[in-house]
């Protein structure tokens, strides 16, 4: 039985040369004891693979759940609130629940603002030679701004709106939150849907929001949320984040 | 998405890398359930057809399906995903949908396994059984069966001494889990 089991390993290896393929075959036709034996490994795949997605699944939800905890101050019970409000407020003084229950205008910006995934490298994919473009995105996701920043200077056909774009995003990440209004500004007045994947329009108008969050710009920031806040169906992008922040200045 | 990093991912995903899949499936969620609006899917909904598709994906990673992909993840995540809302309005009949010729041919090229992930009784009990296993033993017939690494290579991923020890625990294994079926296989 031990060489059958041999046989039977080495076929889950994909490891069976032709003779042993044909032994195997042979086995498989004439051997009630090694199909018997084969299927039951076959079925054990079967079942293991069962158990993976099960468990992958459950791993997702996880994932899902995380979501909802940790991007919406929102989720926090008021219940909550109120009562660390009231332990902090005996404990440590007023100013520090300010903090807390009204969350600074740099908090809610560090809370929501994350760099737009890079979703235009794969057009470039393929290129033998390395481009300046494509090293300015390898730069932009591996989180060297600074470089990324010279690099977008240096693409030529700078004038594709998601080049100013990018760029933008690499000045507020690295602080140079008003050239990065003056950059984005343009590009929330552009004409809707000619950028690959992703309406230009958009997505300026809530990383403009954003950075006038971080200069502490209230009603500019409110200005730009409440246009996202107020998109119609078809266009929800951080359509739900807006309201959050809208809320959250008001 | 340079070739290089494309197999990387791959290769994360094969292993079963918890941060690689985590980083999948939160950058393409959202352009998803936005995706999946335009057919009026409710977003509970689109959220599981969408982690469906992430198991799929994951499971032909594994499978060596998707070692000669060109395209780069999300746009094959997609087309799993729209050809499981394909698939799943289909099974309502919702004509709508049907007529979406775009939307399969666009499928054309991604071998999607779609088969329906029904288990007979043996294979139910034989799950059963599995998650019974010490850790030891569930890890050494993971990675044969499911991740399809060969004995030298588990050796080396579970540092055995030399093979034949990781063949005798593997048939000990399967004794094993012989035992427990056998056990509620007589309940049946």
């Amino acid at each position: 039985m031990e060489e059958k089991i041999e046989l039977i390993d080495r076929y889950f290896e994909n490891a069976l040369s032709p003779k042993e393929r044909l032994e195997f075959n042979d086995l498989l036709q004439n051997d009630e004891s090694f199909r018997k034996e084969f299927l039951f490994h076959k079925d054990l795949k079967k079942a293991i693979s069962k158990h993976q997605n099960e468990e992958l699944k459950e791993t997702l939800g996880k994932f899902e759940s995380n979501l909802n905890r940790n991007s919406r101050f929102s989720v926090i019970p008021v219940k909550w609130l109120a009562a660390a409000s009231l332990a902090i407020l005996l404990s440590v003084g007023s100013w520090t629940v300010k903090n807390y229950v009204f969350p600074s205008n740099e908090r809610i910006f560090e809370t929501y603002y994350e760099p737009y995934p890079n979703t235009v490298l794969p057009i470039v994919r393929g290129d033998e030679i390395h481009t300046i473009e494509y090293r300015a995105f390898l730069a932009y996701e591996a989180g060297e701004y600074h470089k990324a920043i010279n690099l977008f200077n240096s693409v030529e056909n700078s004038e594709d709106k998601y080049i100013p774009f990018y760029q933008a995003l690499c000045m507020l990440s690295v602080d140079k939150t008003e050239e990065a209004i003056q950059m984005l500004l343009p590009l929330t007045e552009s004409s809707p849907g000619t950028l690959q994947n992703m309406d230009c329009r958009q997505k300026a108008t809530w990383y403009v929001g954003l950075a006038y969050l971080k200069q502490g710009k209230e009603q500019e920031a409110m200005y730009y949320m409440d246009i996202l806040r107020k998109q119609n169906q078809e266009l929800r992008f951080k359509k739900n984040e807006a309201e959050e922040i809208y809320e959250l200045l008001k | 998405m340079s070739e290089k990093k494309l197999k990387h991912i791959i290769d994360q995903l094969k292993k079963g890398d918890q941060k690689t899949l985590e980083k999948i499936y939160l950058e393409n969620r959202e352009g998803f359930i936005n995706f999946s609006r335009k057919y009026n899917i409710e977003e509970q909904d689109a959220v599981d057809i969408y982690q469906d598709a992430i198991i799929v994906l994951r499971e032909n990673a594994v499978n060596g399906k998707m070692d000669a992909l060109q395209s780069n993840i999300s746009t094959y995540l997609f087309a799993i995903g729209k050809y499981k809302i394909y698939h799943n309005f289909r099974i309502r009949s919702r004509e709508d949908l049907k007529d979406d010729v775009d939307l399969l041919q666009e499928n054309v090229d991604f071998d999607v396994n779609l088969d329906e992930d029904v288990l007979t009784n043996e294979q139910k009990v034989l799950q059963k059984c599995f998650e019974e296993l010490g850790e030891r033993c569930k890890s050494i017939l993971k990675l044969f069966y499911y991740q399809g690494y060969n004995l030298d290579e588990i050796q080396d991923i579970l540092e055995y001494s030399n093979k034949k020890v990781l063949k005798s625990q593997k048939s000990r294994c399967i004794r094993h889990l012989k035992d427990l079926v056998q056990k509620y296989g007589g309940k049946n």
